[in-house]
């Protein structure tokens, strides 16, 4: 075997052994089924790693995080064909989680559950990495303005869900952002932070 | 009561965090071995270049204890690559509004001056494609956005230990012998030193770029010449040469918006399953016939498993149309597959050999040098299964690999060169 797929190898190894409960639990929050969520990660990976291109050790997280993304989107559609005909089989084809101490997060886990992969990743970019719109629009190979949509829609079904959000706005991101507090009313002037 | 969402989502990806499995690694790193596999074929049936008329340095002999030569042919010992032809397209040289132009060597001219070290080796190639976002996997072709720089520093005899710290630099040269672009954007690999006494003898600079002039931002357009540089010295952490020891080789030129291989490319022999008995019985038709230099095809050459070498060999044009002669690359390898007794495949080498940068034309009968390095590492399935060649066991290896080429009208296809068998033991 080559050295650069042995170094491949090991680096995939060091990452899944050191972070990969971790990069299972930000898949966890995509697909909202923990089998689902370990099997994506281990896509990720392979694909990550597959060619052996190099990778600095403190960016493999995030390459991996994005395969993990990417990965995810692109099964949007097959899982739409899937979704049309899964109900003809008998088995469950959910695996749940843990349980969660906390109601409330359960609640936002359903919530979270219930949109569309796309708006879903929208959230998830958006207030768990911390992106901006423009970010996340760049990421999802959307327009900034569909993003803006989704998470709109997104954050609409949500509270109808679940009552009122606390969404946090970053002063980085005001511009952005003013925009879908002004579309949904989530927080108010002083709630920014 | 508000819910804070940042809150509960990070409480939601800690929650399966805590119930995650580990990473099942062997399993994971199964499936990256047999996607190389088959990315493997999927790259020779599409993509890189072919064969050529090159005298390889040094005697080979298969069937005496195989000793280790060098690898890929001097740069010096062959005519050179033709010169990059200028694309048919009008080449828009006016930069990007907004492009700032990369820091030397972008634009500065190059005098390519071939030097073969007698320590290090350089290999691999430059393949246009497409990176895809959603896969994260790179396509040969497509439309051409990525390039995928893919080119190994090897030792010069494979198996020799190499150390010292080591300096690569891959150019892209236009027409004008200037830089259209570069890599890597720094110069120096890191920490390959070590790396390189580890007896695999190799460092490699793998990486995906977008396929722009450095200069202007504008898409790369027409042929480039492709020209590695290596060099190792030693430091005061790394011992090695006192003065650095430098390796400069011509790589297969690459094209941008070349036309699309014509016909069906032959297909390769796959892990697991049975060889074509076309093969086995020596009728399988080809295009080129492998021999190996110097061998006795009936005795048994003696290899340790993962043992690296290189054979030379003799592919010799035997297909039908003797009217045209059909030019291309020199491959830097052929593969080659292993079968067991039963007529299955047991190993296949994991990647296609890129072209070297030496130019073939050869008529009906014609001959030109190539080389024999990788015999394959066994194969490894998704469920888990896995097998390969085994200490003791002896196969039958046949050189089995495509070769592209180009007819005088311009077409280009993928041609069959097939050799073989020729009996391998394995030792440990």
């Amino acid at each position: 075997m080559a050295a650069w797929t042995q170094r491949a190898d090991a680096a995939m190894a060091t990452l899944a052994r050191e972070r990969g409960k971790a990069l299972t639990g930000y898949a966890y929050l995509l697909t909202g089924d923990l089998r689902d969520a370990e099997d994506l990660v281990q896509d990720a990976l392979v694909k990550t790693f597959v060619r052996g291109k190099h990778v600095e050790a403190g960016a493999a997280e995030t390459y991996v995080r994005r395969a993990i993304l990417t990965t995810y989107i692109d099964g949007y559609r097959r899982r739409r064909r899937w979704d049309d005909v899964r109900h003809l089989l008998a088995r469950p084809e959910h695996h749940e989680g843990p349980e969660d101490p906390a109601a409330r997060t359960v609640d936002v886990q359903a919530a979270l559950r219930s949109l569309p992969p796309q708006q879903r990743a929208c959230v998830v970019l958006r207030f768990y990495d911390d992106l901006t719109v423009p970010e996340v629009a760049d990421r999802l190979g959307l327009s900034p303005g569909t993003v803006k949509r989704y998470l709109s829609v997104a954050v609409h079904r949500m509270e109808g869900l679940l009552g009122p959000l606390e969404v946090p706005v970053h002063p980085g991101v005001l511009a952005e952002d003013a925009v879908l507090v002004e579309k949904v009313g989530l927080v108010e002037k002083g709630d920014v932070r | 009561m508000r819910i804070d969402l940042e809150r509960a989502l990070s409480d939601i990806a800690h929650t399966g965090q805590v119930a995650a499995s580990p990473v099942p690694i062997p399993r994971v790193l199964q499936r990256m071995h047999r996607r190389r596999a088959l990315r493997s074929v999927a790259l020779s049936a599409g993509g890189t270049a072919a064969a050529t008329a090159v005298a390889l340095g040094g005697a080979l002999i298969f069937g005496n204890p195989v000793t280790p030569e060098p690898p890929a042919p001097p740069a010096t010992e062959a005519a050179p690559a033709p010169s990059p032809s200028p694309s048919e397209a009008a080449l828009d040289t006016s930069p990007v509004p907004g492009w700032v132009p990369g820091p030397a060597p972008c634009g500065e001219q190059y005098a390519v001056q071939p030097t073969d070290s007698l320590m290090l080796g350089i290999q691999g190639g430059v393949v246009p494609g497409e990176h895809s976002t959603v896969t994260a996997m790179f396509s040969p072709g497509g439309a051409e956005t990525t390039v995928n720089v893919d080119v190994m520093t090897t030792a010069h005899t494979p198996g020799q230990a190499v150390a010292g710290e080591l300096t690569m630099v891959v150019r892209l040269l236009d027409e004008d012998g200037t830089v259209a672009l570069f890599w890597p954007p720094h110069d120096r690999v890191p920490g390959p030193g070590p790396e390189a006494t580890d007896g695999s003898g190799r460092t490699a600079l793998t990486t995906l770029a977008d396929a722009v002039d450095c200069r202007t931002g504008q898409p790369l357009q027409g042929t480039y010449r492709v020209v590695a540089e290596s060099s190792v010295v030693g430091t005061a952490e790394i011992p090695g040469p006192a003065v650095p020891e430098v390796e400069v080789t011509e790589l297969a030129p690459v094209t941008f918006g070349a036309p699309a291989l014509t016909g069906e490319a032959p297909t390769l022999p796959r892990c697991g399953e049975p060889a074509d008995p076309a093969l086995l019985d020596g009728t399988l038709v080809r295009d080129f016939e492998v021999t190996l230099d110097g061998k006795d095809p009936e005795a048994a050459v003696s290899l340790g498993i993962g043992q690296l070498f290189r054979l030379p060999v003799t592919v010799t044009r035997t297909d039908a149309d003797d009217a045209a002669t059909l030019s291309g690359y020199v491959p830097q390898a052929l593969r080659a597959v292993l079968v067991d007794s039963s007529g299955t495949v047991v190993a296949e080498p994991l990647w296609p050999a890129h072209p070297t940068g030496q130019a073939f034309d050869v008529a009906a009968g014609q001959t030109f040098a190539s080389g024999l390095e990788d015999l394959g590492g066994g194969c490894v399935f998704d469920d888990g299964r896995s097998f390969g060649p085994r200490p003791g066991g002896t196969y039958d290896a046949y050189v089995y690999d495509t070769v592209e080429v180009t007819a005088p009208d311009g077409t280009r296809s993928a041609r069959l060169a097939v050799g073989g068998p020729y009996p391998v033991t394995f030792t440990d």
